[in-house]
């Protein structure tokens, strides 16, 4: 995807929705939201012959740069909300922190440390939030056992990561079957509580197990030996 | 430990080379050579050993890496 590709993709995407705009609707200028991703999401898709490694590094580091200001942005919503306006920020806003936080986090960890320290990470981290705030809110209760349950999962996973790997898919699969239904009945349907909570529980589980069950099946491969007839036999 | 660089040495040495066209022969933006001779931008592999090729060196020739002392 060259320089020159990108700018008459982005022409086009402007005329579309000022066509929108004309002919249905005047909100239809939401869709020139979506122009700054669509340079580094087509880049992704297919790279770009026309920039030098130099120019990548840098076209990447803007994107982190942007990140950065965007939780800086979101701190100061949530700051105004509970602080000036005295009130709960909007799920929306949650849901700003959360999607680009799990993609973050899952990615960096990944490529940092592999799929096995990933999905530990993920279920220690998820069951000790999940025990520390039951515990918070509700004191020492049956709602404690999930978090207990989830470090249970991962702790077996260790160990037998197949076995904790399953746990953890199961419960993910229970979350999505008997939770989020709750939380989502109880704010009234809104589907973006629906994203949030899906994306904060059962999504980082699921990765976790899929994460140990895979690392489970590399580390059965055995790895070639180029070598084997170069070395000294006893 | 730093990196430090002669491409600007090897560049005066193949006839006063250019920045332009040692980017352009090593399909490079001019922006990367400054970046690189200023020890900005640390290339990758390919493009120093490309470079090296270009200025018919080798790569530690042309960049070395400096001890600094604690």
């Amino acid at each position: 995807m060259t320089s020159r590709m990108l700018i008459i993709i982005r022409v086009l995407w402007v005329v579309a929705t000022a066509a929108l705009m004309a002919v249905w609707n005047v909100n239809a200028w939401v869709f020139l939201l979506v122009l700054p991703a669509l340079g580094p999401l087509l880049r992704e898709v297919a790279p770009a012959p026309d920039l030098d490694e130099r120019q990548r590094l840098l076209d990447y580091r803007a994107s982190h740069y942007a990140l950065i200001v965007s939780y800086l942005v979101l701190f100061a919503l949530f700051a105004r909300s509970w602080f000036q306006l005295k009130q709960e920020p909007p799920v929306e806003l949650w849901l700003l922190i959360v999607a680009p936080l799990v993609v973050r986090v899952v990615i960096s960890v990944v490529q940092g440390y592999g799929g096995r320290k990933m999905a530990l990470i993920l279920g220690f981290v998820c069951g000790s939030l999940w025990l520390a705030f039951s515990t918070v809110s509700h004191g020492v209760s049956p709602e404690s056992a999930i978090g207990l349950g989830l470090i249970a999962f991962t702790a077996i996973g260790i160990r037998w990561p197949n076995v904790g790997g399953v746990l953890l898919i199961l419960a993910a699969l229970a979350c999505i079957v008997f939770l989020i239904p709750i939380g989502y009945r109880n704010t009234g349907r809104d589907i973006i509580v629906g994203a949030v909570l899906l994306l904060t529980l059962p999504l980082p589980l699921v990765l976790a197990g899929v994460g140990l069950i895979v690392a489970a099946l590399r580390a059965k491969r055995v790895a070639r030996d180029d070598f084997v007839d170069m070395r000294p036999t006893a | 430990m730093g990196l430090s660089n002669r491409v600007r040495y090897f560049r005066f040495m193949r006839n006063e080379l250019s920045q332009a066209e040692l980017a352009d022969k090593v399909s490079v933006s001019r922006q990367t050579i400054v970046a690189i001779e200023k020890g900005n931008y640390n290339p990758s592999v390919e493009l120093a050993l490309r470079l090296a090729k270009v200025l018919d060196t080798t790569v530690e020739e042309l960049f070395v890496i400096e001890e600094v002392e604690a």
